[in-house]
């Protein structure tokens, strides 16, 4: 039996937090959860979460800040990130990825379902 | 130089008229003095046929017994031998009567006859007559010695006629009417003579007045044409003068319009610079010293370009350039300028060649508006349409989530009913996703807030992708869709969002609005430049899409307004599909602003073709502004 994946939602509004940690653990992951850059910046160090589901707009830090110090780390350097967006196409998603992200979605863009199948993808999960 | 020789041209004629004037005077003083000289010719042989008859008649008298007329006779022969004398003599008395006066001349002392009139030879036209003289002549001799003898001896010798006076006088009467004859014809050839030199001097005369008459015409119609002339330059001066004012009133007009062109241009709030083929200020207005912050002063003279740093790339000035100078068009875009103290401003510029006759540039128009503050505001709007984005799509995606998860069971089994509501929900909610999607790029594509990021893009991959998320659709309707793909490139240059937007756009409204059994056919090719596409020819190597439905058409009379924003066709709006009115503008936007073509054929009732085409080259960003076809 594999060790259960652990996610990182760094993801400022609640209801959506709650709702993909929700969704999340129930398909067999660990959830982490935080509420902007800063306190993603920690968990994720502290963590080191298998992947890290990371807003853009978010208060006190923002995504593309978080990514920029969390690629400066040894281990956060290679972590595992998709952007999970409310904002398509502008200056500040182009930033990150810049920052070797795997993916990034636009959040009402996509199902929930489809979103679970691409964080499996991504960490080679059948 | 006209006036000189009419002047040059009327004297000469003058000149001749007195000639010939002078002429006639005097050929009419010859003929009249030839007249009279002729008269006196005519006198003295009339005299002298006169005294030859009396010659005869005296000497019978003499003979007679009358004596007394000896002396008579005597007379007689000196005056017929004085005429004749005068007549060999042309007229004038010779010499050897003028002898007793010359003689009476002391020498030295002038002699009242000039000898030169005296010495006169004969005139030579009187040589017709000398023949008729030589023959009074020759006779006159004989008749003379005879008639001499009858004067001076005596008649009578001792009561005995005198038989020499009697012979004498035989011979002279035997002889007088040869004498009379002969004299008669003289005085005939003088009068002849005297005829034939007036009929030639009547004619000299007559030919000299007609010369004359001629030179008079000649002089007149000079005069004539020289008043002609003067009239019709009077004529001229005064059209002329006329011209004059009226150019000078035209010139007036002119000037006042310029004034006013002058005075629009100086006051127009856009910066407005003229400059000559190089770039050389030749003219700002007011606007001009506003946003440079440089004065006309300043800018006169210098070279456009680098009078105001602008730190633009060099590429976007060769390519200025050369759309200026080469293709001779006019070049518009956006430039970042510096003002003279450094502050920077965001300028629209067009920039229009001004040509010549010959097609050659002579001066540029530059047009320049400070756009510093609608950027500005473009870019709040931006950064709200940002915000708003972000405030929509939350809640949205909330709700998304969270029907989704009860549906799927995560929070316990659902009835059947609840399910059906909530999938109202969702669908509802997807709705509102989609609307809100839509207005987003909507704002962006009309604030030009799109990034283009051209990539490898593999159409056919990308087509399948839409047809994927289509497929429900499709399934539920029983649509047969046919795709082509031929020799197309699997890495078209595109920016693949934007190109999945515009299939998708198309794809999905064939299939929305084709009822259901219906079919579409998706076509992808390569159109080679001058091949025809679309019933279009292509100016270049195309990368051609095509979508053609069996569905409910555009109405014939709403085809303009298709790609218009917010427009839904009467026919759409009735069908039960879903549209925002949004799609084919968005369409449209991202193809206008890439470098892309589209355009369709469509039939109500029986279905439409939409027809996209890309340079093969790929997608390529059209500087900023909206293009209308």
């Amino acid at each position: 039996m594999e060790p259960k994946k652990t996610i990182l939602v760094v993801e400022d509004e609640t209801p959506l937090r709650n709702a993909l940690c929700d969704k999340l653990t129930s398909e067999g992951f660990n959830t982490l959860g935080a509420r902007n850059g800063q306190e993603g910046l920690i968990v994720a160090l502290q963590e080191h979460p298998d992947l890290i589901l990371l807003d853009i707009v978010m208060p006190v830090m923002d995504g593309v800040m978080m990514l920029h110090k969390l690629r400066a780390d040894t281990w956060g350097s290679g972590a595992h990130v998709i952007i999970l967006t409310n904002l398509s196409d502008n200056e500040n998603v182009a930033k990150a990825m810049e920052q070797e992200v795997f993916e990034y979605i636009v959040k009402s863009n996509i199902k929930v379902e489809e979103l679970v199948r691409r964080i499996k993808e991504t960490l080679g999960i059948k | 130089m006209k006036k000189i020789s009419f002047n040059k041209n009327l004297l000469i004629v003058f000149l001749v008229f007195f000639v010939l004037t002078f002429i006639n005077y005097f050929l009419l003083q010859r003929l009249e003095d030839q007249r009279a000289t002729d008269g006196v010719l005519i006198d003295i042989a009339g005299r002298n046929r006169m005294l030859s008859q009396q010659l005869g008649f005296y000497a019978e008298q003499i003979v007679r017994g009358r004596e007394e007329l000896k002396t008579t006779l005597e007379s007689s022969i000196a005056l017929h031998q004085e005429s004749l004398a005068v007549l060999k003599n042309g007229g004038i008395p010779p010499r050897s009567l003028f002898e007793s006066q010359l003689a009476g001349c002391p020498p030295g002392v002038a002699c009242p006859l000039a000898p030169a009139l005296i010495e006169r030879t004969l005139p030579e036209a009187d040589a017709d007559v000398v023949p008729f003289i030589q023959e009074v002549e020759t006779l006159w001799v004989e008749y003379k010695k005879n008639a001499e003898i009858i004067a001076r001896e005596l008649t009578r010798v001792a009561g005995e006629e005198n038989s020499e006076v009697l012979v004498a006088l035989e011979y002279i009467e035997s002889y007088a009417p040869e004498l009379l004859k002969r004299n008669d014809a003289l005085v005939k050839a003088y009068v002849e003579m005297s005829a034939d030199k007036q009929a030639k001097m009547s004619l000299a005369l007559l030919l000299s007045f007609v010369v004359t008459m001629m030179v008079i015409a000649l002089g007149t119609w000079f005069i004539t044409l020289i008043n002609k002339k003067s009239e019709e330059m009077r004529l001229e001066t005064e059209d002329l003068l006329k011209n004059v004012k009226a150019e000078k009133e035209k010139g007036v007009t002119l000037v006042n319009d310029l004034k006013k062109f002058k005075m629009a241009v100086d006051n127009a709030s856009d910066h407005i610079v003229i400059t000559d083929s190089d770039g050389i200020v030749l003219y700002g207005n007011k606007a001009m010293e506003k946003t440079t912050g440089y004065s006309v002063a300043e800018a006169l003279g210098k070279k456009a370009g680098t009078l105001w740093k602008t730190p633009m790339p060099h590429e976007y000035y060769v390519n200025l350039w050369r759309v200026i100078k080469q293709e001779k068009k006019t070049f518009v875009g956006e430039v970042q300028n510096k003002r003279k103290g450094g502050e920077p401003y965001t300028a629209q510029i067009s920039i229009s060649p001004v040509l010549n006759e010959r097609g050659e540039v002579i001066y540029f128009v530059g047009i320049e508006r400070d756009i510093s503050k609608e950027k500005e505001i473009d870019k709040a709007k931006t950064e709200f349409v940002s915000l708003a984005s972000h405030q929509l799509r939350t809640p949205l995606s909330a709700i998304s989530w969270y029907t989704e998860m009860l549906l799927a069971g995560d929070a316990g089994k659902i009835t059947a009913k609840q399910q059906k509501y909530l999938t109202e929900i969702y669908v509802g909610n997807q709705r509102m996703v989609d609307l809100v999607n839509a207005l987003l790029n909507v704002s962006r594509l009309d604030l030009g807030a799109f990034v283009l990021e051209v990539t490898p893009t593999n159409v056919t991959t990308l087509t399948k992708s839409v047809l994927g998320e289509l497929n429900s659709l499709v399934v539920k309707k029983n649509i047969v869709v046919r795709e082509e793909y031929t020799d197309i490139p699997g890495d078209f240059s595109a920016d693949e969002k934007l190109l999945r937007s515009v299939v998708q756009n198309i794809v999905s409204n064939a299939v929305k609005y084709t009822p259901d059994n219906g079919t579409v056919t998706l076509r992808w090719c390569v159109v080679r430049k001058h091949e025809t596409f679309g019933g279009k020819k292509m100016f270049k190597d195309t990368l051609a899409f095509s979508a053609e439905d069996s569905g409910i058409g555009v109405p014939k009379e709403q085809q303009d307004k298709i790609f218009e924003k917010l427009f839904r066709a009467d026919n759409a709006a009735m069908s039960e599909a879903e549209g925002t009115g949004l799609g084919l503008y968005i369409v449209k936007s991202i193809i206008d602003k890439t470098g892309g073509r589209i355009w369709f054929i469509s039939e109500e009732g029986k279905g439409s073709t939409f027809y996209v085409a890309f340079p093969l080259s790929g997608m390529k960003r059209v500087n900023g502004f909206k293009k209308t076809s």
